[in-house]
């Protein structure tokens, strides 16, 4: 039973959690940062606690003062929403230690879908693909011959230590591997003093494509389909939609199986994501679980009717699912653009700053998750996302000129945004074709510099 | 407050203009609203204006005061500093329920006395006075929960 929850963490997610607890009856409590009293979270919650100053190492992500405050008002469970603590099982485990219900899954999922490697090895002994490679640390140029030979060129050398692009190299072919090797060999000695590599298939111009799952206490797992999010800029998502353009039916199933399999892999329970990497031959490969809600959950809640925030709050008060797969239907199709107060011109440099007016588009099928509002001023201390517009419509072509209407209804003052981008998006061929890739947008962008 | 530029001021050359143009229209009252500012003329009265800042610019919550709206509001007398919490957690006045508390009202203290313990995370963490005065106010009731930046007490420091 839950009766009172505790909200860490502000912005729009604290004000859709807030929301689907007023509609359980559930009394939401609300924790800002000095900085955020003029947040609309705080102003919608009927309790809220300032938890310090407006760095959100000091506020959002403390745990003591977060636990302290959720003992204090006395609520029964803590709600991380996304970012800031939501997959620390540090602080997962905290509130168990202080009996609280962390509403995500326990702290060993957290802690082993973090863990990459461990999740890859956990993820091929549960029958889910993953990319195919080498172990880390290859002897020579001849292992990563006879490997790359067994897994199929092209491939990718990656520095075991490495990260952020560096320690990486293409290789095409088998007669380029003796000098890549060497190469990528001592760019790792350099760049991470581990001179350690190993290999994996590189797939080219892959879609990201992400499977929403839902668990509860009692073993049951389904999922609930689909969100293609392969419109992003730096592994930064921009638009998402659902049902992926490009998927079957049959292939669906196959992703969902495999999504729930990596679920139940770790005793997983209530909402989480298994991310997929797809190839233009349909097939497709683990990248990684978010084990939290998602920023675009609501693509999803649009095409299949289901409260995922609501889910999560039943599943953590010990409710079993009262869904089982074949009641879940997809209907429709469903797009997000997200706004943010940065400037595409800029290269997306964030900005804060007062924002003098908004004026939010409505009308059938249009969705507006935010927490912005005229003369709220945005701050420099967080995430730049300000608000998400979500439109239903009976079929994709349905919900992409909805969305160009809603984007066009948009009046935002004070702060750039991506709002100019993303109707060029939508109006392009290729993207309404929905034969597109996680290359789109990046060339797009490359496309226009010279312009 | 560099934000401040991005709300166009009205100039006065305008509002002169604008009142000019009421005086001779038939209007009996004229209410004009735009960011940052408000102007409300009526006749057989003084022209009277009101000008209200955007509420971005304002900068406090309705629910607990913060330190700047603790040190110009509450607190005009200068020799007046309140001590605030500097974390989440329960408020005590006495190391245990048995013994006297640290600190009482009119007590003098010196910076390295303990004025009460503030609770988190099963940690008694012991608040000190940090400057010499006298105790002016207590803020908060014992076993209270308080939250970050809350004032605590009073202390009245000698000039």
């Amino acid at each position: 039973m839950i009766r009172k929850v505790l909200i860490a963490n502000r912005g729009e997610i604290a004000v859709r959690v807030i929301r689907a607890c007023l509609e359980l009856g559930i009394e939401p409590v609300a924790v800002y940062s000095r900085g955020d009293e003029e947040s609309l979270h705080v102003k919608l919650a009927p309790e809220a606690y300032c938890i310090g100053p407006p760095s959100a190492q000091d506020s959002y992500l403390n745990m003591q003062n977060i636990i302290s405050t959720a003992i204090g008002a006395g609520v029964d469970a803590i709600h991380p929403g996304y970012g800031f603590l939501a997959e620390n099982s540090t602080f997962a485990e905290l509130c168990q230690q202080c009996g609280l219900i962390f509403i995500g899954p326990p702290p060993r999922a957290i802690e082993e879908m973090g863990n990459k490697e461990r999740a890859r090895k956990l993820m091929k002994k549960a029958g889910v693909p993953i990319v195919p490679g080498s172990k880390e640390g290859l002897e020579d140029a001849q292992e990563a011959t006879k490997v790359a030979g067994e897994v199929g060129y092209p491939i990718m050398l990656k520095a075991a230590a490495g990260g952020g692009g560096k320690g990486m190299r293409l290789v095409e072919e088998s007669s380029l591997m003796a000098k890549s090797f060497s190469l990528t060999r001592s760019e790792a000695e350099k760049a991470f003093s581990n001179p350690q590599i190993y290999l994996e298939k590189y797939i080219s111009r892959p879609r990201h494509v992400e499977v929403q799952i839902l668990a509860d206490n009692y073993g049951n797992v389904i999922h609930l389909g689909e969100r293609d999010c392969s419109i992003q800029r730096r592994h930064q998502k921009l638009i998402e939609e659902a049902p992926c353009p490009v998927l079957d039916q049959v292939l669906r199933e196959k992703m969902g199986d495999a999504a729930v399999r990596a679920a139940r892999a770790v005793d997983y329970t209530g909402a989480g994501t298994v991310e997929f990497l797809l190839d233009a031959g349909g097939n497709f490969y683990f990248m990684e679980m978010n084990t939290r809600i998602q920023v675009e959950h609501p693509v999803t809640e649009m095409i299949t009717g289901i409260d995922l925030v609501k889910a999560q709050l039943q599943i953590a008060a010990g409710e079993e699912l009262d869904l089982q797969q074949e009641d879940i239907k997809l209907e429709g199709a469903a797009m997000e653009c997200r706004i943010n107060a940065e400037d595409p011109a800029q290269n997306f440099l964030p900005r804060a700053g007062l924002i003098s007016e908004w004026i939010p588009p409505g009308g059938p099928g249009v969705r507006v998750d935010t927490f912005i509002y005229s003369g709220y001023r945005v701050l420099p201390h967080y995430d730049s996302l300000l608000a998400k517009i979500i439109t239903w419509g009976a079929d994709r072509e349905e919900a992409r000129n909805r969305m160009r209407r809603a984007l066009g209804e948009i009046s935002l003052k004070g702060v750039p945004s991506p709002i100019d981008l993303y109707q060029i998006i939508l109006e392009n061929e290729q993207f309404c074709s929905g034969n597109y890739d996680t290359g789109f947008l990046p060339g797009l962008i490359e496309g226009k510099e010279g312009v | 407050m560099p934000f401040l530029l991005e709300v166009i001021p009205i100039k006065t050359e305008e509002i002169i203009k604008l009142i000019e143009a009421i005086k001779n229209s038939d209007f009996s009252e004229f209410t004009l609203e735009n960011e940052g500012f408000r102007i409300s003329l009526s006749r057989g009265r003084p022209v009277e204006m009101e000008i209200s800042t955007p509420p971005g610019l304002e900068c406090k919550t309705k629910k607990e005061s913060t330190e700047e709206e603790a040190s110009i509001e509450k607190t005009p007398d200068k020799n007046l500093i309140e001590v605030n919490a500097p974390m989440v957690g329960t408020f005590y006045r006495a190391p245990s329920p048995e013994d006297e508390p640290f600190v009482q009202v009119a007590d003098i203290v010196k910076p390295e006395d303990t004025l009460c313990i503030l609770e988190a995370m099963k940690l008694m963490n012991e608040i000190k006075a940090e400057l010499s005065g006298e105790i002016v106010e207590i803020l908060v009731e014992n076993g209270e929960m308080v939250e970050y930046g809350q004032p605590l007490f009073r202390i009245k420091v000698k000039s």
